[in-house]
This record gives structure tokens, sequence and C-alpha cells, in this order.
């Protein structure tokens, strides 16, 4: 791929080529962010098409609540994926992931609400 | 195979490499699947968005689906990650839009 110049820049003009088995592993935990986030938005779809016996309300925010934690979990993929192919490069410690702790909340959180609402 | 220096033992990136590709393969069909039934959903209640989202996201993620195959032949490059995200984001937008707006 001589003279095709590496997209993005803020990532592939630092450094030097680090060990290929790193890249690959960065990669591979990129794809696998982004499949949680295709299995929150499938959740985010079967609520909306599938739920009839929750308040319309409800089921619209907990429908709302899943895809857009799917779509925060698929750009902080990518923006990790970015941070930690820099910090490779540069032989620099690897960031710290800051789309887990949101996933993890964001999780409780809505099956907390679901909770609730099946008590109610 | 992509440059970069050799691990001073054990074998190459091979096994690396060929796992890569199948993460990307099965990410990529998967992306596929999503677009489609998110497409398919949105048809009855949002025609113009379903044939939109049908139209513009179903070439470029089969386009995914074939260079995921190449993924490991070709220097690594931030394009398929932001095309993959980008995808994303799109039947995240739509989805959206069908649940509030239906």
């Amino acid at each position: 791929m001589a003279g095709r110049r590496r997209w993005p820049g803020r990532v592939y003009g630092v450094g030097e080529e680090p060990d290929p088995r790193f890249s690959f592993a960065n990669e591979r935990t990129f794809l696998a962010w982004v499949r949680t986030a295709l299995a929150l938005l499938a959740a985010g779809v079967a609520v909306d098409v599938f739920v009839d016996d929750l308040d319309d309300g409800l089921r619209i925010g907990l429908a709302v609540g899943l895809t857009l934690l799917g779509m925060a979990c698929s750009l902080g993929a990518y923006l990790r994926w970015a941070s930690s192919e820099r910090a490779l490069r540069q032989r620099l410690p690897l960031p710290t992931s800051t789309t887990l702790p949101l996933l993890a909340f964001g999780v409780t959180l809505l099956g907390l609400v679901v909770f609730v609402a099946t008590l109610a | 195979m992509r440059g970069g220096s050799q691990p001073p033992s054990g074998p190459g990136p091979g096994l690396h490499a060929e796992r890569t590709v199948l993460a990307w393969q099965r990410t990529a069909l998967a992306l596929l699947v999503g677009v489609l039934a998110v497409g398919r959903l949105v048809l009855d209640d949002l025609p113009w968005l379903g044939v939109g989202l049908v139209v513009v996201a179903v070439p470029l993620t089969w386009s995914l689906v074939r260079l995921a195959s190449a993924v490991t032949r070709r220097p690594p490059d931030g394009r398929l990650p932001a095309l993959t995200t980008a995808l994303v984001l799109t039947v995240g937008v739509v989805e959206l839009v069908h649940a509030v707006g239906s």
C-alpha cells in the first residue's frame, strides 16, 4: 500500500509500528465492543417492537436508553481503539477505559428501572 | 502481512491475523443483519427512513464484509473502524427516530 496515507494522522503520524500482535489485539477489542453495542441496539429494538405490557412512556424510555447506551459503546470503542493504537506506537501505557464503567452503570440503571417498574 | 518488529521468540503473528480476520467478519455480518433488520422494522412506519437506510447502509455494510476478509493484507488503517462505528451509529439513530416517532 505504498503511497497511501494512513488515516487518521493523529494515530499513525506518531511513534513507530508496534508489534503487529498488539495492533491485532487492539482491533479485536474494538470489534468486541462493537458487537456489545449491536447487542444493546438489538435489545432496544426488541423492547420497542415486542414489549406490549409496559407503560408506553417506560417502554420508549427503555428502548431509547438501550439504544443510546449501544451508540455510546460504539463511539467509545472507536475512541479507545484510536488512543490505544497511539499509545502502542509510542510505547506508552494503555489508556484506561471509560466505556467499561459507562456500560456497567448504564446496564445497572436500566435493570433497576425495569425492576422497579415490575414491582410497581 | 503488516510490517512491525518480530517478537523475540515464539511464532509470528499468523494466528493473531487469522483471529482478527474472523472477528472482523463476524462483526461485519452481525452489522449487516442489524442494518437489514432495523431497515425492515421501520419500513412500515417510516418508509422513507427504511428505504434510505437500506439504500445507503446495506452497500456500505456489504463492502465492510468483503473488506474484512482482506483486513490483514494491508497496513492497519483507521478507515474500517471509523466506517464500522459510523454504521452502528446510523442504525442507532434510525432506531431512536422509530422509537420516539412511532
